[in-house]
């Protein structure tokens, strides 16, 4: 490391952790019960279930020819006058459920009224590679209620 | 907005498109190496190092010149410091 890198580094985190240890301290701490029970329930998107949210949703805009939205927008791709939520179910997730917190719900259906626009959910399932359709966006399980499964043809009727 | 920040009691707050949060990250690469703790959490989608975390995006907001991405990254910085003992990075 070069004299630059480490006048940079003390700026970050390295920088800290480099202070902490030198003195002995920055020990970690165990996680409550609660804590682990959270990280059983809320499964942590790694790398490699980020590379593959966004191959569902690069699949999902080349169908659909939707535009992909960048920054915080409430929606992950917009065509027209709809927004689309893609959800992605991994491989080896046992449950069929994807969830939509109420909170974002309410944020998407503020955005989508202020906009005059019509909310869609579309499910990639990575374990069967099936892609699953819902009018409005909520919490699914899939194969019950308004969720239904769509081939490609049927999901770019959906989005003409 | 696939992905959300959840702690120790639940839901914290949105986080990002996928597309925002993979231009994010990538972004964020550019200034801080793989080993420091923002780089990580974006990696294994969890820490319990929220104020690390915290101060490697303070350090590399003023850094990055797309005002959308600054603005992701304010909103994460926001969610983090509301978290309780655990961040994840959630869909």
């Amino acid at each position: 490391m070069n004299l630059a890198s480490t006048i940079e580094a003390y700026g970050t985190s390295q920088g800290a952790e480099h202070a902490w240890d030198t003195r002995g301290r920055g020990r970690k701490e165990q996680l409550s019960n609660k804590a682990q029970r959270a990280r059983a329930a809320y499964v942590p998107c790694t790398a490699e279930k980020q590379r593959l949210a966004d191959e569902s949703e690069k699949l999902i805009s080349a169908i659909i020819h939707g535009q992909r939205t960048a920054d915080n927008a409430p929606f992950d791709i917009i065509k027209g006058k709809n927004g689309i939520e893609v959800k992605t179910i991994f491989p080896g997730v046992k449950n069929d459920k994807i969830t939509i917190h109420p909170e974002s719900r309410m944020r998407k259906e503020e955005f989508a009224r202020k906009n005059k626009i019509e909310m869609h959910t579309v499910v990639v399932d990575r374990r069967t590679n099936e892609i699953h359709y819902a009018p409005g966006v909520k919490s699914y399980r899939l194969g019950i209620g308004r969720i239904k499964k769509v081939s490609v043809k049927e999901l770019t009727e959906i989005f003409k | 907005m696939s992905f959300y920040l959840a702690d120790r009691n639940g839901y914290v707050g949105d986080l990002a498109s996928i597309n925002g949060f993979m231009q994010m990250k990538k972004s964020c690469g550019n200034f801080l190496s793989p080993s420091t703790s923002l780089m990580r959490f974006l990696d294994e989608g969890e820490t319990t190092e929220m104020l690390n975390v915290i101060q490697d995006i303070k350090f590399v907001i003023p850094r990055i010149s797309e005002a959308s991405i600054r603005s992701t990254l304010g909103d994460l910085k926001d969610s983090l410091s509301k978290a309780k003992e655990i961040a994840i990075v959630t869909q």
